[in-house]
């Protein structure tokens, strides 16, 4: 049975030069569906191993580099701490997005409404590779976590990049 | 006197990017001719306090990122370079770096960035967030940067010029931990040392246009008046 769904999703881009920039880097997407109470929210993308050409991360030291290199994690464990400081809200899209502005930003979150009941993961590996122009490997299933905020991810040697995957559930408490 | 002309941006398009004043991201062609591009922050409201605070800034000796007038779209606006080739802002920092914010280089370069306070006090800068800080690498590894951005609430005073507070002990630099007596000391004696006509010429780059005659007497006459005032009111709160 298809139904109509509202997915929101973001992409996340590098700008490895803030005063002379390149074109920017994709690394990957972000989705976030409500479904009631409900929220699941999915990062797929790839973080850079050592130094990729093009990627100027040389010289680059400490949380300089790490926010790149570990850019997904870090999304990650953003957006678990936003929906613990506050187990009534939903949605964390727009506030992740307020929230990664410099290098690694977030773009302006989109909306799409599709009719399926593909899981949420697939949607996120589909448009990753639309977005990024390379497969992904495919995700693993993940166990549900209701009414807190967990996280189920994997991540598979791709040299020179590691792929990335993360999801996290909650239900908004009223 | 002839602006720079800039475009927005697609070499950089966060959701939102930093500083507030409905900006947006612009680039142009570098002056120096090598072909790259310069990054900025375009700000379409509050233009004059935002240069205004900027020249101020290297005036005075604190860290402020480079605004100056442009042009966008046919309109004026203030424009704001880029802190560094790579920042993160001082919140994400924090909360995703703890060693290294916990870390005596980064300790000291909060404690020279307290130098900023003295400075908010002087502008009368209302909206201070720890978002509007911002870190880069300073000029040897591991040594770091802290500046602040901001300035669209700034010389809101009436002209009186009113009195100079200090800034919200809740706020990341005013900590206490953070705070350098004698950096800011140092930033207040630069205050109080500036001349009424440095303040006025850098004033008046802002064209009139962009910043009414009645405005710069306004910005003048309470800068001049609150420069003498600062050292008090930090001492007030026992900052001194």
């Amino acid at each position: 049975m298809t139904t109509r769904r509202t997915i929101r999703w973001a992409r996340v881009e590098y700008q490895p030069n803030l005063q002379h920039p390149v074109d920017p880097i994709p690394l990957g997407v972000v989705l976030e569906e409500s479904r009631g109470d409900c929220w699941e929210l999915v990062i797929v993308g790839r973080q850079p191993r050592g130094a990729i050409p093009g990627l100027q991360l040389e010289n680059a030291w400490g949380p300089f580099k790490s926010i790149v290199v570990g850019w997904a994690e870090l999304l990650a464990k953003g957006a678990r701490e936003l929906a613990e400081e506050n187990a009534s809200r939903g949605p964390l899209l727009d506030d992740l997005a307020q929230r990664w502005n410099l290098n690694v930003y977030l773009r302006t979150p989109e909306t799409k409404v599709v009719h399926s009941s593909v899981d949420l993961g697939k949607y996120a590996k589909r448009w990753y590779e639309q977005y990024v122009g390379e497969p992904i490997p495919v995700l693993q299933s993940h166990a549900r976590n209701k009414r807190t905020s967990g996280r189920h991810g994997f991540a598979h040697s791709r040299k020179p990049w590691l792929s990335i995957a993360s999801q996290i559930q909650g239900v908004a408490l009223h | 006197m002839e602006l720079a002309e800039w475009a927005r941006s697609t070499k950089w398009a966060p959701a939102t990017a930093g500083g507030g004043s409905q900006g947006f991201p612009v680039e142009c062609p570098a002056k120096n001719g090598s072909g790259q591009l310069e990054l900025g922050h375009a700000k379409p409201l509050h233009a004059a306090a935002e240069v205004i605070a900027s020249l101020l800034a290297d005036e005075i000796g604190v860290f402020v990122p480079e605004a100056r007038l442009g042009k966008c779209e046919g309109k004026s606006m203030a424009v704001s370079r880029l802190w560094g080739k790579n920042s993160i802002d001082i919140q994400k920092f924090r909360n995703d770096f703890s060693n290294d914010y916990a870390s005596e280089p980064f300790q000291a370069a909060l404690r020279h960035a307290s130098g900023l306070l003295p400075f908010h006090a002087w502008l009368g800068t209302g909206d201070l967030k720890d978002a509007h800080v911002l870190v880069r690498p300073g000029p040897q590894p591991f040594t770091y940067e802290i500046a602040s951005i901001d300035f669209a609430d700034a010389f809101s005073w009436d002209a009186s010029g009113g009195n100079p507070v200090a800034p919200s002990a809740q706020f990341v630099l005013a900590l206490d931990q953070h705070r350098d007596p004698q950096r800011m000391s140092a930033i207040i004696a630069n205050i109080e040392g500036i001349t009424e006509q440095r303040i006025r010429e850098l004033v008046q780059q802002v064209p009139d246009d962009v910043l009414p005659p009645g405005d710069k007497d306004r910005y003048i006459a309470g800068l001049v008046a609150r420069k003498g005032k600062v050292r008090s009111a930090l001492k007030a709160v026992g900052w001194l």
